[in-house]
């Protein structure tokens, strides 16, 4: 899976934010709030990556357990394909 | 969906996609990210400010004119100035993303821009014709 051009994700106060610019924007109004984890698999969804690599990348960065990194990955996935913003 | 004006109350900040070409060559349709704050107090000359219209639109021009309780506000791709109550206003843009990178509303080179555009107001018909016959502005 890989984010659709044109998502950029922004700390603003204390969290982060993903909003749609250019032509995603047409389809995708809203925002995303989230911590510094979703801007982490945010990054990491600029290239094709499947839930596997997204898990490894995770555990070598933050002190998780595999559960909560696959977790958290499927919560910001599932949300992301909800929104349309999967390739 | 929350509203931005609600995202503003409860957040105090909100990051918004621009549409529409009243604020070019400043800020391009649906290409431009502002971030937007609750103002701390009254606007100044020259911020951008977010306000809201009788009609319910949500608007983002520039302040041109500070007067006592309202202000005359004027995108930078118009010639028309209206006149905002302090009431309508929601906030105020402190940055802006565009061509992929952020820039504060404090950089100097921002407010070169913003200076020679304001101060080029009476020609600004004239000046953005010739731009939109080059195609540099929408």
């Amino acid at each position: 899976m890989k984010l659709k051009d044109g998502i950029v994700c922004e700390k603003i106060g204390g969290e982060f934010v993903a909003v749609a610019t250019g032509e995603l924007s047409r389809s995708f109004h809203g925002l995303i709030r989230g911590n510094a984890t979703m801007s982490y698999i945010l990054s990491l969804l600029s290239n094709d990556m499947t839930e596997d690599e997204l898990c490894a990348a995770m555990l070598e960065k933050y002190d998780i357990s595999e559960d909560i990194a696959r977790r958290d990955i499927r919560i910001l996935t599932e949300k992301l394909s909800a929104a349309g913003l999967l390739e | 969906m929350r509203t931005i004006a609600e995202e503003l109350k409860e957040r105090g900040a909100v990051i918004y996609t621009t549409v529409g070409v009243s604020m070019e060559p400043l800020l391009h349709e649906r290409e431009t990210l502002v971030e937007i704050h609750k103002p701390d107090g009254a606007l100044k000359k020259h911020d951008i400010a977010l306000f809201m219209r009788s009609n319910g639109d949500l608007v983002l021009h520039r302040v041109r004119r500070v007067c006592g309780g309202y202000y005359l506000i004027c995108g930078d791709n118009q010639t028309v100035s209206e006149r905002v109550d302090a009431a309508q206003i929601l906030g105020v843009v402190r940055r802006f993303f565009r061509n992929g990178k952020w820039t504060d509303v404090g950089n100097r080179r921002y407010l070169c821009y913003v200076h020679i555009w304001c101060a080029l107001f009476p020609f600004r018909r004239y000046i953005t014709a010739v731009l939109r016959r080059l195609k540099i502005m929408r």
